[in-house]
């Protein structure tokens, strides 16, 4: 029997996918089971699209938006951050780990930061084991 | 059905090694939206993309490298439009160190983006929007008068905005400048001629903005012309109407120490060298009109409103300086001899008050001068928090003014840390003030006091030595901050840019885009987005100029791709509108509208609109839904 691996999805926006391209450029290796989907900044994503793809098989959902800066007044990845940390405790009233949704600061030079949080975040959606979203709410009371 | 082209690209061999071209190959094919797989050596090679023959109606998926690399080399290739780029190389192959891992996640790769592809629009290369290539200056100081006239040099028409009678800004008010005390009017007057006799320069002064509507390339501005009661086609300048004129008032230029007319030019070097009516203080007495050989003067003028049409615009206002009554412990406008460096630079100036001798209020020769730094900077009071960047320079160029007048005076400079970082500052102000015996004491004074012979005394602790100590002078000078007003507010409010914490004009990005606005089109230059001093504020002139003409060389505008409202889905409840960081979602009516100059296309409003009714090219949540199945599925 093939062992079960979580799949992840990761929303990169424009910024840190770069950071995400340079890990490969740069050698860096991370676990095949985190998939990429590029967007123009991280708050385009629509918690309601993170859902989405914890029902269609993802065990766990990671955004990666530049860090706010302090001083700079426009920073969307705020709102990003405001979003996720409501949408993670939505989750968890219905039974979803919290650590299932996630946000990363990734800059568009930080591939081995990238790399190495993806790897210890893959390593501990596997202590979590697989979420079927779908099968557990049809099991909620 | 929309079906696609997949070109997966072996990169030369390098990827041959690491993922199985094969069994992708295979494994996509039992998607149904998959019309045709082409497995290439190199999609960025000329030749390569040649062979493929490819149709500019394909729906094109490039499996290769890095899009932010194979993305400008392939347009430059072929008329193809490839809607969906997947990054093989550095996601897959690169970073899997098993090549059953690395294919496999392709697979997944692709499966998402071909999935999404069939709801996505090829890319549109549009040719762009129409660009009027005349320019709009707000504000004729050095950084403004510098910025419009090298866009009139290389041939572009510039409108010049002055709020005041004459342009020239603070440095037609100072009498020298530093390090080099050559005098200030000397070096800006010629500009300030050359600007009033350029042909594609016109100076509109009086004048104010007072709304702004349309995009970068196309911008309508409302100017308001205020009244000055005097036609400046006829005045020719002769000074008759003063002569007659009966009321005095003070002049603004001389900050209020030099009485004139109330009809009046304000400087001698003043462009245009027009008379203008201080409406305040002028009778209506009619003397004037009666000796003007010209008619020019009209005391019925009236407000007059000019729309504009421009290409780009460059907000060079300047800015405020910091209002010393704020800091009641300085006693400054209750202390006679407690005068601004503004007002010090008038005074040592030959043409000022008292014809460049510095004298008390009383009349008597100022002997002993105290300077205060920081008045209204790095502070956490009613200033700024920020250097004022010009005045510890400034000081010591007054300093050493004050010695080059009379060399028996004596000079204290208050500073906390001095900061002299200019080219030739080091050399020219700070070592020339110390052969000069000028005394440096670090302190923020705490207070002044007036003795009984009125001569002033300055309560300070000496932060080297920690001891408190109290010095008599005859006369001391606040270095004043900058200090932006609710002017600045105003007119950024108009312009749509955004201020930052201390209420300068914020740049697009600080680094990359300097002289940039979070307004596509609109610039900036000089002291309205921070403290700092002519040098600086005329090349910024110079180099906000050299942007608008590269905008005006670059054919067509060429927006990002931005949100749009559908007017049938929004409901008007306005939620999106403080999600937006750039303030581009107004209200329109009862429903909102995008503003296209000021979005910027993050798409953070999209996912807070509860009606879908807010789109983004091909950023729909529906696309990101097929996208993430396509991915996930088995
Ligand atoms: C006392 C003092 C001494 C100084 N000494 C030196 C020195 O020796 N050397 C040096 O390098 N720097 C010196 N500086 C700093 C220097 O004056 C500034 O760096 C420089 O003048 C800034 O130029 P600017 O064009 O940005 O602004 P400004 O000179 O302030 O010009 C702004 C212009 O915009 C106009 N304006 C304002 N609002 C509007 C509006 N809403 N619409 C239309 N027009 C508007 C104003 O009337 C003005 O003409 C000194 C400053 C002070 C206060
Ligand atoms: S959130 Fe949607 S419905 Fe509400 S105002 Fe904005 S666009 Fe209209
Ligand atoms: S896409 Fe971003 S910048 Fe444009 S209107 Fe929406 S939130 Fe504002």
């Amino acid at each position: 029997m093939v062992a079960w691996k979580p799949k992840i999805i990761a929303f990169t926006c424009w910024c840190s996918s770069s950071g995400v391209d340079q890990a490969g450029f740069e050698g860096f290796k991370y676990p095949a089971n985190v998939l990429t989907v590029r967007v123009p900044c991280s708050a385009i994503v629509n918690p309601s699209i993170v859902v989405k793809a914890l029902e269609e098989g993802a065990d766990a959902v990671l955004l990666t938006a530049c860090k706010p800066v302090e001083l700079r007044k426009i920073a969307p990845s705020r709102i990003t951050e405001a979003r996720v940390s409501l949408l993670r405790r939505l989750l968890k009233t219905v039974g979803v780990e919290e650590e299932r949704v996630r946000i990363l600061w990734i800059s568009s030079n930080e591939g081995g930061v990238f790399a190495n949080e993806v790897s210890r975040i893959v390593e501990e959606t596997e202590r979590l084991g697989p979420l079927n979203l779908r099968g557990r709410m049809l099991e909620q009371p | 059905m929309r079906r696609v082209t997949v070109l997966l690209c072996t990169c030369g061999s390098t990827l041959l090694e690491k993922i199985d071209f094969n069994k992708v190959s295979k494994e996509l094919y039992k998607n149904p939206l998959v019309k045709k797989i082409e497995i290439v050596d190199g999609l960025c090679k000329a030749n390569t993309v040649k062979s493929l023959s490819l149709d500019a109606n394909e729906r094109i998926i490039a499996a290769a490298c890095s899009s932010r690399l194979l993305e400008a080399v392939l347009k430059n290739l072929s008329n193809a439009k490839v809607i969906e780029f997947v990054n093989i190389r550095e996601q897959c192959a690169w970073v899997c160190d098993d090549k059953e891992d690395a294919s496999s996640k392709t697979i997944r790769l692709l499966n998402g983006s071909i999935n999404r592809a069939v709801r996505s629009n090829p890319p549109q290369y549009s040719d762009g929007l129409k660009i009027v290539r005349e320019a709009m200056v707000i504000g004729g100081g050095i950084a403004g008068v510098r910025c419009a006239l090298d866009i009139a040099n290389a041939g572009y028409r510039v409108y010049l905005i002055e709020k005041e009678p004459s342009i020239g800004g603070i440095m037609a008010q100072l009498d020298k400048t530093f390090p080099t005390l050559d005098c200030s009017i000397c070096i800006e007057g010629p500009l300030l001629s050359e600007a009033g006799r350029n042909k594609n320069i016109t100076i509109i002064p009086n004048s104010e903005v007072v709304g702004v509507k349309g995009r970068v390339g196309d911008f309508r501005v409302l100017v308001k012309v205020n009244p000055t009661y005097v036609d400046p086609e006829k005045c020719n300048g002769c000074g008759e109407c003063a002569n007659v004129c009966p009321v005095y008032q003070p002049n603004k230029y001389d900050v209020d120490l030099k009485p004139v007319k109330a009809i009046y030019c304000p400087f001698a070097q003043a462009v245009p060298l027009k008379y203008v009516i201080n409406k305040e203080y002028c009778i209506e007495c009619g003397l004037c009109m009666s000796v003007c050989t010209r008619a020019a003067i009209n005391l019925e003028d009236k407000p007059k409103m000019l729309e504009l049409n421009v290409g780009a615009i460059v907000v060079a206002v300047g800015s405020d300086l910091f209002d010393p009554r704020l800091k009641p412990e300085y006693h400054y406008g209750e202390y006679d001899n407690v005068i601004t460096n503004m007002e010090f630079e008038r005074i040592i100036c030959a043409s000022g008050p008292t014809g460049g001798v510095l004298l008390r209020k009383d009349g008597k020769p100022a002997k002993r001068v105290a300077f205060i730094q920081c008045v209204g900077s790095r502070e956490s009071g009613p200033g700024i928090g920020e250097c004022s960047y010009y005045c510890c320079a400034a000081s010591m160029k007054e300093a050493r003014l004050i010695l080059e007048h009379d060399k028996d005076a004596k000079v204290f400079i208050f500073y906390n840390e001095l900061r002299a970082f200019g080219k030739g500052w080091e050399d020219l102000l700070y070592r020339r003030c110390l052969e000069d015996g000028i005394v440096f004491i670090r302190s923020r004074p705490s207070e002044i006091k007036r003795s009984p012979n009125g001569n002033l005394i300055v309560v300070y602790e000496d932060t080297l030595t920690g001891k408190r100590s109290e010095l008599e002078v005859d006369m001391v000078v606040l270095a004043l901050g900058f200090k932006p007003s609710e002017n600045l507010a105003k007119l950024a409010a108009t312009l749509g840019v955004s201020v930052d914490d201390q209420g300068f004009i914020e740049e697009a990005h600080s680094k990359a885009k300097p002289l940039e606005t979070r307004v596509r089109g609109i610039y900036v230059a000089g002291t309205c987005h921070g403290p700092r001093d002519i040098v600086e504020s005329a090349v910024e002139g110079s180099a906000a100029a050299a942007l608008v003409i590269s905008l005006f060389r670059s054919g067509n505008v060429k927006l990002p791709e931005t949100a749009v409202v559908l007017e049938s889905k929004c409901t008007g409840c306005g939620r999106c509108m403080p999600v937006c960081q750039y303030d581009a979602i107004v209200r329109d009516g009862e429903k909102v509208r995008v503003l296209e100059s000021l979005c910027n296309g993050c798409g953070a409003c999209i996912s807070s609109c509860p009606q879908e009714a807010i789109v983004l090219g091909d950023w729909g949540i529906e696309q990101l839904a097929l996208q993430i199945s396509g991915m996930l599925g088995d």
